[in-house]
Formats: C-alpha cells, sequence, structure tokens
C-alpha cells in the first residue's frame, strides 16, 4: 500500500474523530465566501500543444497560473480541451526550470568538456556573440546556422528569420516543422501554388464522410476527433474510414477501419483515381475549367548523403521538383496501371475495401473531407502523396466547399502560423516568398529597408542537412530555440550528437528546461514559456490567436524574442556585411544589427502605452517600445493585398482567432471559390490563383518503393509518432505529475504473435535494433495500438528511450522530410 | 511480516490542566500521532500497527495515564497491503 | 521506476573511454544516467493504480483521473464500457460517480437527453493512473495555497 493511501485514511481517521468530538476539525471545509479573495483573474490564450489551436482560459492569482480550462467562446474547441490541454496549468511549474544561462568550463573559462557552470547574461552573450563571429569570419555566413520551430511565436520566427536572412546574411536558418509539415508545404506549392488548406475545420459539421490518411486524430488532435465524433454518431448516413498502417483509437469510431502496407498509399491513391475515372464520375466541367494534368519526375532518390548507393542509384535527385504538362488521356492511361488487383496486392487491401474507399469519393452525392499528418507527410514520397490526395478531390470538384476538403492538419501549435506563413524554412520568405527568386527578395529588402543584395540568393542548408553540416565541421555555430532536436533527429548517434560534439562546434540552447538537447549543448540559455510572454500562433485552419503576458517568467529565463533581439545588439553591420554592400550604402555603416532591424522605425514603431491595460510586457519593457506590434504590423504588411491579409494587431486581442485571408474585417472560411473568398474574381466559380492561369495541377506520380524495408536480418517496420498524453519530446508533459503518472514510460507496441515468435511476453524487456542504433524498451501486446504481424510501433516523448537513434534519416528528396514512419529493424530479448 | 495495516482514531478526554503533559505522554507511544485538542481537554489522536493487539495494547496504556477520564475510539480500519497493487504483469 | 543507476554500465563506459560526454554533466532529468550515446535498462511496467480512492482535482475544472484500472475496455461504436457505470442511469446501481453534466451539452450549450458525442471518447480527458513515480516535482499550487500564503 502506497502512503498516499495512508495519508488518506488518517486524514478521514482525524476528520471522524474530530466531527464527532464536535471539534471544528482541521480537516472541515470553511466555504471562502468573500469574493475579492476568490475571484481569478481569467485570460484567453491558444493552448500551448498541438496544430489544432484549441482556446483555453487561463486563471491566475498573485502571478501564477492556478487554472485553465476549454474556452467556451472559441469555435475551435467550444470549450472542451483534451487531457494535456486541461493541464496546461502545471507545465510551467516543474521544479527543474532553468533560471540562469549554463554554460561549460572548466578553471573559468569556457570548455568544451567542462561541467554546466552558471554565469550572467552578459557573460553568456560575449562567448555566444564572439563564436560567432569567429565562425562567420572563419566560413561566412554558411558557417552559422539556427534551428528554432513551429511553437515559436509569430513575432519571434519573423524576428528569427529577419536577425539570420537579413542581419547575418545567413539561409542557414530551419524549423522543426521541417520534420513535421515540409512535405506538406511543397504539396500545396505544387498543386495550388499557395501554401495552406482551403477549408477549415467548419467542414467537419458539413461532410457525409470522412477519410483518414495517416492521420491518428483520436490521439493526435483529440477536439477534432470530439469534432468528428459528434459528426458522425450524431447523423448515421456519416461513414468514417481510417487508413493506417496498424490498428490505434480512430479505428473505435471507423466504418472503414483499413491497415495497408507501409508506402503503398501512393498505389492506393492512384487507384483510386483509376476508379473514378473508369467510372466515369470525373467532374469534367471542374477540371476542364480549373485544372491541368502534370507528369513528375520520377526515381528522384532519398535525401540521403550523396555517397549513399541509393543516392548514387537515383536519376533524378537533383531536378526531383520538376514536371512536365500531360493531358487527361495521358493522365487517365498511367492512372489505368493501377488495377483493384495489382493494389490489393501491394497494399494488403481486399478489393472489396479498395473499391468501397474508392466509392466515398466516386459518389457525386457525398461530401468527403481527406484527413491528413505525420502519416503522409513523414515519407519519403510525402509530397507526392499529398499531391496525390489533391488529384482525386480535384477529379471529382469535391474542394473548397463545405464539407468537400483535402485537410492537411499540422503538428504544432504554429507550424502555420509561424514556420509557414513567416517563411522560417532555409528558402522561404514571408508569404509563401523564397530566397531564390529576385522579385521576392527585392519585396523583402524594401520592407525590411535593407541595401538591395542583402538578402542571399543561394538556399541554406535543410534541417536534415544541418547536422550532417555540424558533424561535418562545415556549420560552426549554432542557435536552437523552442525545440528538443537531440530527442527529435533521425539517426542521432551517427549525425546529430556527432555533430553537437564536434569540437569544432559551439552549440547554444534556449530551453525552459534541461532537456537532452540541453546536455549536448555548450551554452544554455534559459527561456521564457507560453503565458510568460506576449505571443501569437497560427494553427491549421489559418487561424491567428494571439495571448498577453499573464505571468512572470522565473529567475532570469527570458523569451526568445528578447534573447533574439539583444543578442542582434551584439554585431555592427561592418562585422557582418561584406564591405562593397556597406560602400554602395554608406548609411549602414556603424550600425549594430538591432538598429538596422529592429530599431528601423518601423519595428519601434508603437509606444509602451499601446499596450492594454493591465497587462505585463517584458520584452517591450526591455526595448522601450511595443516591440510584438511592431514587429507584427511589419510582418503583416507581406501578406496584405497578396491573399495572405491578416488583420491589425489589436484586433487579434480582443477576438478568439481569425482565419486569413481578413478582407474589411472579414475572415475567410472557404478560399478558391466564389462568393467564399474575396480573392475570387465574379464569375469564376473556382480559382486556383496561387497558380499564374488559376488552375490547380493533377499529378501523374507513381509507386516508388521506400528508402529502407524490412529483410531476412532486420524483419520489422518500425513507426514511430506521439501518444495523447503528451507533446513531442515530453520536455513539458512529462513534468507535470498526472500526465507521467498516466503513461511514463515508452513501449513497443507489437503484434502477440510476433512477441511469441521472439519468445517474448508483455513487460519483457526488449532491444529494438536497427542498422544505425538500438534502444531498450518493454513490449506492450495489448494497448490501445496494435499493430498487423511484422510492424512495431514505439513513441518518441521518453528521454530515457532515444527511439531517433533507430531511426533512418531518408527524406523527401523535394520537401526534405524526414520519413519516421518506416525503416526495418530487429526485435531482440534482452 | 504481518502483510496488514490498521489505522484507528480516538477521543481522549482528560483533565484540561494536565493537558500539556499528556499530549506529551500521548506521543512517545509507539505509531501514536496527536492531531487536535481543545481547551476542554479533548484531544484526537490516530495510532497505526500491524495487528489489532498492537492497538488496544496503546489504548490500554493511554487508559491508566494520569489525568485521562477516557479514550473513545471513533474509527477504525485494517488494510491489506497488497490490496492496493491489483494485477501481475505478464499475460498468462 | 525510472531513476535507476546503472552502475556496471557506467563503469564499462568508464573503463573504455566510449563516453561521449562526461558524467558530470549529466542534467536532463528526465533520462536517466545513461550517456546520450547509450541506452539504459528499461525500467519495469508500471502497474496501474486501482484503489478506486478519488484524487484531489488542482482546479475544479479540472477532469479527475481514472483511480481504477481500465485495461481492455471496450469504448467504441457498439459498446462504451465507463458508460456501464458512470452513466446517469447506472450511477445508483454501480455507485460510481455521475458523469458531470457538462457531458450533456452540445457544441452550442444545448443539454441533450443523453451523453453528447462529443463527450463520448472517455480518455481524451480521463486517464488512468499507473504507480509510477514522477521524476520531477511539479511546483504547482492551487488557489487554496496561494489564499492560505495571502491570509499570512
Amino acid at each position: 500500500m502506497n502512503t498516499d493511501r495512508r495519508t488518506f485514511l488518517k486524514t478521514q481517521a482525524v476528520a471522524t474523530a474530530a466531527a464527532a468530538a464536535g471539534m471544528a476539525g482541521a480537516q472541515a471545509s470553511n466555504l471562502v465566501s468573500d469574493r475579492s479573495k476568490t475571484e481569478l483573474q481569467w485570460n484567453k490564450a491558444p493552448c500551448r500543444f498541438c496544430g489544432t489551436g484549441c482556446s483555453v482560459n487561463v486563471a491566475t492569482k498573485n502571478g501564477r497560473v492556478v487554472a485553465t480550462h476549454g474556452d467556451i467562446l472559441s469555435e475551435v474547441n467550444r470549450g472542451l480541451s483534451c487531457v494535456k490541454g486541461y493541464f496546461l496549468s502545471k507545465i510551467m511549474y516543474g521544479n527543474d526550470r532553468l533560471t540562469q544561462p549554463l554554460l561549460r568550463m572548466k578553471n573559468g573559462q569556457f570548455d568544451k568538456n567542462g561541467d554546466f557552470t552558471p554565469v550572467s547574461w552578459q557573460q553568456a552573450f560575449d562567448i555566444m556573440a564572439q563564436k560567432f563571429k569567429e565562425s562567420l569570419k572563419a566560413k561566412g555566413p554558411s558557417g552559422i546556422g539556427m534551428f528554432g520551430s513551429g511553437q515559436w511565436t509569430v513575432w519571434e520566427g519573423y524576428a528569427a528569420s529577419k536577425l539570420f536572412k537579413a542581419g547575418f546574411r545567413s539561409n542557414n536558418i530551419e524549423p522543426n516543422a521541417r520534420h513535421c509539415m515540409a512535405s506538406a508545404v511543397a504539396g500545396f506549392m505544387r498543386t495550388f501554388g499557395i501554401d495552406e488548406p482551403m477549408g477549415c475545420y467548419d467542414d467537419i459539421e458539413n461532410a457525409d464522410a470522412f477519410v483518414l490518411w495517416g492521420a491518428n486524430m483520436a490521439e493526435m488532435h483529440p477536439i477534432l476527433w470530439t469534432r468528428v465524433t459528434d459528426r458522425r454518431l450524431s447523423n448515421p448516413h456519416v461513414k468514417v474510414a481510417v487508413l493506417t498502417t496498424y490498428e490505434h483509437r480512430c479505428f473505435e469510431l471507423a466504418d472503414m477501419p483499413i491497415v495497408f502496407t507501409p508506402h503503398s498509399d501512393l498505389a492506393i491513391l492512384n487507384y483510386i483515381a483509376h476508379y473514378i475515372i473508369s467510372n466515369k464520375k470525373v467532374n469534367t466541367d471542374f477540371i476542364d475549367k480549373h485544372t491541368n494534368f502534370r507528369r513528375g519526375v520520377v526515381d528522384i532518390g532519398y535525401g540521403l548523403r550523396p555517397e549513399h548507393p541509393l543516392e548514387k542509384a537515383a536519376k533524378n535527385a537533383a531536378t526531383a521538383n520538376d514536371s512536365t504538362p500531360m493531358t487527361f488521356d495521358e493522365f487517365a492511361k498511367f492512372v489505368s496501371d493501377y488495377t483493384a488487383e495489382k493494389v490489393s496486392k501491394l497494399s494488403g487491401m481486399s478489393v472489396k475495401q479498395l473499391q468501397d474507399l474508392a466509392e466515398l469519393y466516386a459518389d457525386p452525392n457525398i461530401k468527403v473531407t481527406s484527413f491528413w499528418t505525420m502519416g503522409v507527410n513523414q515519407h519519403t514520397r510525402g509530397v507526392w502523396v499529398n499531391n496525390l490526395i489533391y488529384n482525386i478531390h480535384l477529379l471529382t470538384g469535391k474542394i473548397a466547399t463545405p464539407g468537400n476538403s483535402p485537410f492537411s492538419l499540422t503538428g504544432q501549435p504554429s507550424a502555420c502560423g509561424t514556420a509557414r506563413e513567416v517563411g522560417t524554412f532555409c528558402h522561404r520568405l514571408p508569404a509563401d516568398m523564397v530566397v531564390n527568386n529576385p522579385e521576392h527578395r527585392k519585396i523583402t529588402e524594401t520592407l525590411w529597408n535593407i541595401p538591395a543584395g542583402t538578402i542571399v540568393e543561394k538556399p541554406g542548408f535543410h534541417a536534415v542537412e544541418h547536422n550532417r553540416k555540424l558533424k561535418d565541421g562545415v556549420i560552426n555555430a549554432y542557435w536552437i530555440q523552442v525545440n528538443n532536436n537531440l530527442q527529435a533527429a533521425p539517426n542521432l548517434n551517427e549525425e546529430t550528437l556527432p555533430g553537437y560534439r564536434n569540437p569544432a562546434n559551439f552549440i547554444v540552447v534556449s530551453d525552459a528546461y534541461p532537456t537532452v538537447t540541453c546536455q549536448a549543448a555548450d551554452l544554455i540559455l534559459p527561456t521564457a514559456m507560453w503565458v510568460e510572454k506576449e505571443g501569437a500562433y497560427g494553427n491549421a485552419e489559418r487561424r491567428t490567436q494571439f495571448w498577453h503576458q499573464l505571468v512572470e517568467a522565473p529567475g532570469e529565463a527570458k523569451s526568445d524574442l528578447w534573447q533574439l533581439v539583444e543578442f542582434s545588439k551584439r554585431f555592427s553591420t561592418e562585422e557582418v556585411w561584406p564591405a562593397e554592400l556597406l560602400d554602395a550604402n554608406p548609411a549602414f555603416k556603424g550600425k549594430t544589427l538591432y538598429d538596422v532591424l529592429f530599431a528601423n522605425g518601423v519595428v519601434n514603431k508603437f509606444p509602451i502605452t499601446d499596450i492594454e491595460a493591465g497587462f505585463k510586457n517584458h520584452e517591450a519593457e526591455a526595448f522601450g517600445f511595443y516591440i510584438q506590434k511592431g514587429l507584427f504590423e511589419e510582418y503583416a504588411a507581406f501578406g496584405r493585398g497578396h491573399a495572405h491579409d491578416l488583420a491589425s494587431f489589436d484586433t487579434y486581442h480582443q477576438s478568439r482567432g481569425l482565419r486569413w485571408p481578413v478582407v474589411d474585417g472579414k475572415e475567410t472560411r472557404w478560399r478558391f471559390r466564389e462568393g467564399s473568398d474575396p480573392y475570387v474574381k465574379p464569375g469564376k466559380g473556382f480559382e486556383f490563383y496561387g497558380k499564374p492561369d488559376g488552375r490547380a495541377v493533377i499529378f501523374a506520380l507513381p509507386y516508388e518503393p521506400p528508402a529502407e524495408s524490412p529483410d531476412a536480418e532486420f524483419d520489422m517496420w518500425l513507426c514511430t509518432g506521439r501518444v495523447l498524453e503528451h507533446w513531442h519530446s515530453g520536455s513539458m508533459t512529462q513534468r507535470v505529475p498526472e500526465l507521467y503518472k498516466s503513461f511514463p514510460d515508452a513501449v513497443v507496441y507489437m503484434h502477440p504473435d510476433d512477441a511469441e515468435k521472439r519468445g517474448v511476453r508483455r513487460g519483457d524487456e526488449v532491444r529494438v535494433i536497427s542498422r544505425r542504433g538500438e534502444i531498450r524498451t518493454r513490449v506492450e501486446t495489448r494497448g490501445r495500438n496494435k499493430p498487423p504481424v511484422g510492424l512495431v510501433y514505439v513513441p518518441w516523448f521518453d528521454a530515457s528511450q532515444l527511439i531517433n537513434k533507430v531511426t533512418l534519416d531518408a527524406i523527401d528528396p523535394i520537401s526534405k522530410q524526414t520519413d519516421y514512419k518506416k525503416c526495418a529493424v530487429k526485435v531482440v530479448k534482452v | 511480516m504481518s502483510s496488514e495495516y490498521h489505522i484507528a482514531s480516538f477521543i481522549v478526554l482528560t483533565r484540561p490542566e494536565v493537558l500539556q503533559a499528556v499530549c506529551d505522554c500521548l506521543r512517545s507511544l509507539p505509531g501514536t500521532e496527536v492531531h487536535q485538542h481543545d481547551n476542554n481537554g479533548k484531544i484526537i489522536i490516530t495510532i497505526e500497527g500491524d495487528t489489532t493487539a498492537h492497538i488496544s495494547q496503546i489504548t490500554q496504556a493511554i487508559g491508566l495515564l494520569d489525568g485521562v477520564l477516557a479514550c473513545n475510539m471513533v474509527f477504525h480500519q485494517c488494510d491489506n497491503e497488497a490490496s492496493a497493487e491489483d494485477e501481475a504483469i505478464h499475460e498468462h | 521506476m525510472k531513476t535507476f543507476t546503472t552502475i556496471g554500465f557506467t563503469l564499462l563506459l568508464i573503463l573504455s573511454g566510449l563516453s561521449a560526454v562526461t558524467a558530470a554533466d549529466n542534467i536532463a532529468t528526465l533520462r536517466g544516467s545513461a550517456p546520450l550515446n547509450q541506452e539504459g535498462e528499461a525500467p519495469p511496467m508500471p502497474r496501474p493504480e486501482s484503489n478506486d480512492q478519488k484524487r484531489k482535482r488542482n482546479y475544479p475544472m479540472q477532469p479527475p483521473v481514472i483511480p481504477h484500472n481500465v485495461q481492455g475496455y471496450q469504448v467504441d461504436m457498439k459498446v462504451n464500457k465507463c458508460l456501464s457505470c458512470h452513466a446517469r442511469k447506472r450511477a445508483e446501481e454501480s455507485q460510481a460517480p455521475m458523469i458531470s453534466v457538462t457531458h450533456y451539452m452540445d457544441r452550442d450549450g444545448n443539454f441533450l437527453a443523453d451523453v453528447s458525442p462529443r463527450r463520448y471518447f472517455c480518455f481524451q480527458c480521463h486517464v488512468e493512473q499507473t504507480n509510477a513515480k514522477p521524476l520531477v516535482n511539479n511546483t504547482f499550487k492551487d488557489i487554496d495555497d496561494i489564499l492560505a500564503e495571502e491570509g499570512q
């Protein structure tokens, strides 16, 4: 019996005796009725976790968060939260919060092999600036790098991107959204020429059928799943199809539960296109007016290191994104190869299952919403799968109308709002612009008021390349904010860890807690989180949401924004820009990057008095102007009038978020459709205005095999992912006792027959081994996930079981996104 | 080793002038805790132990203390130590 | 328990000089003692706490955790095992707490005759607790703690 139970019994015993004795028991509860004492300060904030973007109400009292619950006024969640959301109150209060900068030191000096020693911010920035300057001097802008995230607030991502792309003239800045949403972005850009979903969550209440293509919404987007559940259970005609490579909780609501062979989604989607065409269910009017057909380049490799045999064998790795026009008839012929019988063999689905699934799309009377997340995006052909899903919606015209929606969900709270819309990728600029387009650079340089030629044309290294380049000593000074990449990046032992610990490199990590990434760092910066700062996030349905600073960060912890802007003061233009650039633009001589980027007359335009009464704002107080407002308004100028319109800064503090484009004060629920989207010209009906001719692209793309498949030795598929109770690497949720106790350690989910074959039972310790590394974990044969024979599932939230040692650093060659869902492993009893 | 856990609570009645002295004595008894008392000489205590015998021995000892007028049990619960731990981990 | 120390393991590392990071810099509180380039023993599987004792909630809106084992509970379109005890019509017989009144409200705040489908999958908010000991303490203070501090 545990001590809690004893304490409980004792309390009860004492209370009973006190009551019997007629004594006012210590346990007797007196209602505190003094309203001034029980009154709480309630404010809204978006949830800190997934891309759903629920709004929560946060109660504060005496400078501390004391309660959180789902916001009844929020259209997204209408008063609900998932279990993580309900425990948001506790995420900031783990007792190991970082409160001081820590530097590896020996004998009072920085030493790569020294112990972490508390230093002042002054000392921290001294050594950090020295290391960045040394790297810039030795290697130029490509010698430094930054890895941020889809959990940066909008203005933090914007400030980081500006500091790197304009200040340091380095495009080596990436968000962890590269691991998460890059395939979705490339999919949108290829098919529509503009990023992010055309529909919105209101599709859920309008759809007749839902098809999940690699999204375990029941665990990863629980509140959206409550909306799907509501729709399905309230309306018996609604159907739910769940396609996945292993059985998970979504099967509880599935009318069509489907387990398919990994990677065969490419073939299944082509079969559906073939079914639609051969059964004459094509919406010919729609495709004639609104689409083009193109044939994509094939044999594009797997984004491994160039010397890898698979890369040497790939014919078109360098031109992976290319395509050529084709006709509808040629497309019909291309997909006719994907017969039910052939695809049944490839996918493991029955012919009947394939037909039933295809009929959902083909039947003109069924409104279909397709959802997908990491099962599609973390895929070495993830961009193709995105394109192929759009194909079947475009062929049937089931798009951009309520309920008809190909809907790419996001994983992080601001993967859309920050990583994608701000453009914190190594090739992007705000509002879907890219660095290698001279026109886009010119627009950006003008809005940033920096000299022409400041932004470098060549895209920087992508996320997986960062780690390769750190290992190879090409990048030497590196800053990580708001993510735990040592627990996330693939092939940890061979690439990431040697990269971080390379003696030539200086690694800085900003975090609220001592994560494994902090442990691999040289300098740790203590960081404010969530409502300890003013912020903005953008969710998966284009909804931008703001929150105020509600409490103070502990100790000397500072927000990422403060860190970025304060650090910019350490660099003069002479130190980072070439003499020719300064000679041609002498007005920029003798200035710091802070002067050029932030005290530029735009970002510092709004006074502190603009801050809503009653709210603190640490960054505004530190810099002397309302920096969040200035950054936001400068950034918003990129999208206004260009189909990415954001409302004014102050509007967002009052609303529960608005879905862009916000034109004349009105948000847009469905884009690309006349009457709903103000950017569609009258008389067009539909217009995919991201493309110059207003037409979306239907792509012919084949099935190609995955980078690594099970063989005689490594005989099982490994799929990785999350669990409901933990957010990403668990650095916040593992510190909430209730969440920790609900799911404390990672396990390997496995079919009972596979366990028996290996002589192990539930609870036994095993090693999960790939060609790259291994973990030790425990067998779970009867949990929530039920893999088929031949596949195992391991979640990645557990810092003591680094499954990213096992995963493969193969990527989609177009999007550069890692495939965390497929590699070959063996499972061995310890 | 016993696998049982006993907990009992009592109201001890004393003469008010010896209340503090009685409390000190009570605190020295094994497994005994004093939780609260009032000015009229009422004291709330708990006794924990492995067996019923332990509880009754202590109760008798209290009854013999100078100044104690009465010692009445209000609550007694016995818990099996293993009862809260259920289920083996392995499938059988 | 996850705060294990694998003494033999660490010794082996020191002897072979394999350790990529020194032992003294072990700051990752959620990781135990294994160096980053090694993997330690997996802790035994924890067991669900199943004593039916209610736990104090951190605030009134917090969904209560589940104080009993729910392994193998069927909750799908056909059956909801949780509701077989916690539904309004079953609570008298089972003496289990009835699900809260909020669970009868639809998205627009109207009361329905039965549980709202949006609240149907219980485990999205209510989770089991295992006997695992948290690796890190949490210093969250509830409103009563704060009022008590204020009163002093």
